[in-house]
């Protein structure tokens, strides 16, 4: 899948450029977003454009998560739906993640953060 | 070899001594001969006078003593003795010489001679030949023993080394045979720990199954086996306007062939049913005693022949007519729980069991079924379980137990009935199967709405099937679905149907899954049916999945999303998945789900 990055400074923010993530194309996310992960850091994911989101697509996001987090990296998650927000809240991974309403939000929170971190 | 002088003889025989004469002197040759014949040896004399002809007479002339001379003008005695000792260690040789001083005597035995003959002395030579013949064959006698015993113990030698090695590979054999014993002793054990999970899986897929989703109506199926298989089992046949029919029964017999014997029994049962609906002219449901009989002469034969027989309860539940029609073949009975009173009755026939007698008459009762009256089939290791005091618990105590509990859900009923017959028992273990199967009277639901559809195991089928959902949900309005159901509903749908995706089909896209949603005033049902390979679902939900984990959310996620979730095999081998959700937080009264 085609996946747009804008760049805030060193902060990268990627949407999810799909309405449904699923078994049919989480696998594919985690494909397509490897390399973005392996250039940045500080990585912001915007969900805004996913309307529904399983377990796969949960398991995705672990990836992401992980990845970053194996190199002192950080990932943060903006714009979610209800449904995707209570996909998550289901399986208690809300508090493993930063979530926040928008792309600036999760911005501002990268820029808040010690200048060590990343 | 004779070497034994008997009468003189001029003729050559085979047996006359055959002597080899090294001498320069012709005469003396002579005067040797006369006197060996004069002493009566039997003999023929060869003379040879050089070193040549003295060799090739030794190969050719193979004397068998030799006479020789000591001093020979282009030969010499100890030469010579040398060559005939090489050639025959055992051949008699005696120096015949003119002069011989005591050095030269000592030479001659030195050199191999076995004695000496003075040419003046001749008349010891024909003594001295008898000694040293006799002497060479005693030699030659004791050389032959001595080879034979060489032989004898080379021999005895080989045949220790022989038996050594058939010992050595006899001990190998028995290793081989002890591992062996040992191999088959574990593949046996394999075979037999196979077999008790062959006949758990027999027990499980083929005998008992779950019962199906009626709505209006619970139903509990619990069986507990006992340390191993026996042959209890049970049907469920759904029929059309609300008619279900339930067989409880036992096989007598334990082990695989019990359960065998279970499984012929269903298949005489669903047999003779698919017979008599096709044969139903009227389209009426065949009577259950009609259906037990035609059952019956099916596998009638086979059970009189394995000495065997089968006891069982068929019970049909006319939900619309509130009625219900039992036989009772031999089993424990029913018992019928009223609503109104709290009082339990116990139902039984009078008919044998399957596997008496040929051409056997069954006979049915039929009750009448009021709302929320619990009826209770049970195998007879509940009522015969035993105390330590060799008490059984009984059917007394059955009824007090279900009358105490009748206000509980089936499957809570059937739970502590178990729970109570395993109290009773105490530490000694139980021995038979504990059955039961509860089934609790609701009212029925009318369906507010209902649909359908099928899709291909493919993963893009999922977008399909959660828009599905959400429009059948989306058709309803007393009261409309809030988002937060028809999401929860979906996310369940969706893992479900994904799991039945990637796993129950192992991953082929070409496979089909059936889904049904049915609306009733307080819940939404959907169920998934597919032919794929059923799962091992838990019962309940699983713990909250460990978030180092990528996968592995989509049960809990399931379980967590809908009120209740079951997986079954329906009476035509699919493995159902049903997923329900309240319409309402939180359980009505007398909600039927």
């Amino acid at each position: 899948m085609e996946l747009a990055i804008d760049k805030i400074g060193d902060i990268a923010a990627v949407t999810v450029p799909v309405d449904e993530l699923d078994a049919s194309n989480a696998s594919e996310l985690k494909r397509d977003i490897a390399p973005l992960l392996q250039a940045n850091s500080k990585v912001v994911l915007d969900l805004s454009a996913v309307r529904f989101m399983d377990s796969s697509g949960l398991g995705a996001m672990l990836s992401c998560l992980r990845q970053l987090t194996a190199k002192n990296g950080d990932l943060k998650l903006c714009g979610m739906s209800k449904q995707v927000r209570g996909a998550f809240e289901l399986v208690r991974l809300h508090r493993i993640f930063d979530i926040y309403g928008s792309r600036a939000e999760a911005a501002l929170a990268f820029q808040a953060e010690p200048a060590d971190v990343a | 070899m004779n070497p034994t002088p008997t009468h003189p003889s001029l003729m050559a025989t085979p047996s006359d001594l055959r002597i080899l004469h090294l001498e320069h002197t012709a005469s003396d040759a002579e005067l040797v001969e006369r006197h060996l014949h004069k002493a009566g040896v039997q003999c023929i004399l060869k003379r040879a006078d050089t070193r040549d002809g003295f060799v090739k007479a030794l190969e050719e002339f193979q004397p068998d003593v030799l006479l020789a001379d000591f001093s020979l003008p282009h030969f010499d005695g100890s030469t010579a003795i040398r060559l005939a000792r090489k050639k025959d260690p055992d051949l008699p040789i005696i120096v015949v010489t003119g002069m011989l001083g005591d050095e030269e005597a000592v030479s001659v035995i030195r050199a191999g001679a076995n004695d000496y003959v003075l040419k003046d002395r001749l008349a010891r030579l024909a003594a001295a030949v008898e000694r040293a013949v006799q002497e060479a064959g005693q030699s030659r006698a004791r050389k032959q023993a001595e080879a034979e015993l060489r032989t004898l113990k080379a021999e005895l030698e080989q045949r220790v080394a022989a038996r050594t090695a058939e010992l050595q590979s006899a001990n190998r054999l028995k290793d081989e045979l002890i591992a062996s014993e040992h191999a088959i002793s574990v593949a046996l054990e394999q075979v037999r720990s196979r077999e008790v999970e062959v006949g758990l899986r027999i027990q499980q897929s083929l005998l008992l199954g779950q019962p199906p989703d009626i709505p209006g109506l619970q139903i509990a199926a619990v069986t507990v086996p006992s340390q191993r298989i026996d042959g209890d089992f049970y049907i469920f046949v759904t029929h059309p306007d609300r008619v279900l029919d339930i067989i409880v029964g036992d096989v007598m017999g334990k082990g695989i062939s019990a359960a065998l014997l279970a499984a012929a029994t269903k298949i005489q049962f669903f047999k003779a049913l698919t017979y008599l609906l096709a044969e139903s002219r009227n389209g009426n449901l065949p009577d259950p005693k009609d259906i037990i009989e035609l059952a019956h002469a099916g596998i009638v034969r086979h059970l009189i022949d394995l000495e065997s027989f089968v006891t069982l309860c068929y019970v049909r539940l006319d939900l619309d007519q509130r009625i219900f029609t039992l036989v009772d073949c031999g089993h424990t009975g029913m018992v019928h729980c009223h609503a109104a009173t709290g009082r339990c009755e116990v139902l039984h026939g009078d008919n044998l069991p399957l596997g008496i007698r040929q051409g056997e008459i069954f006979d049915q009762i039929s009750a009448r079924l009021e709302l929320h009256d619990v009826l209770l089939l049970y195998s007879d290791g509940i009522t015969e379980a035993r105390n330590p005091a060799k008490e059984l618990f009984g059917v007394e105590r059955l009824i007090a137990h279900v009358e105490a509990n009748a206000g509980l859900e089936p499957v809570h009923l059937a739970d502590s009935i178990r729970g109570a017959v395993s109290a009773f028992a105490g530490p000694s273990s139980l021995s038979d199967d504990l059955t039961s199967v509860a089934i609790r009277i609701g009212e029925q639901p009318l369906a507010e709405a209902r649909a359908e559809t099928e899709v291909l195991s493919d993963l893009r089928e999922l977008r399909t099937l959660r828009h599905f959902v959400r429009r059948f949900c989306g058709m309803l309005h007393d009261p409309v679905p809030d988002d937060d159901l028809v999401s929860a509903l979906e996310t369940a749908v969706n893992e479900a149907s994904s799991n039945v995706m990637q796993h129950a089909y192992h991953g082929r896209s070409d496979q089909r899954i059936y889904l049904e949603s049915v609306a009733f005033p307080d819940a939404i049902t959907v169920t998934l049916r597919h032919l794929g390979t059923g799962f091992d679902c838990p019962p309940m939900a699983p713990p909250v999945p460990d978030s180092t984990r990528e996968s592995g959310f989509g049960t809990y996620m399931i379980f967590r999303s809908v009120d209740r979730a079951r997986y079954y095999r329906d009476e035509r081998g699919r493995n159902c998945i049903s997923l329900t959700k309240l319409r309402y937080s939180g359980r009505k009264e007398g909600s039927a789900f």
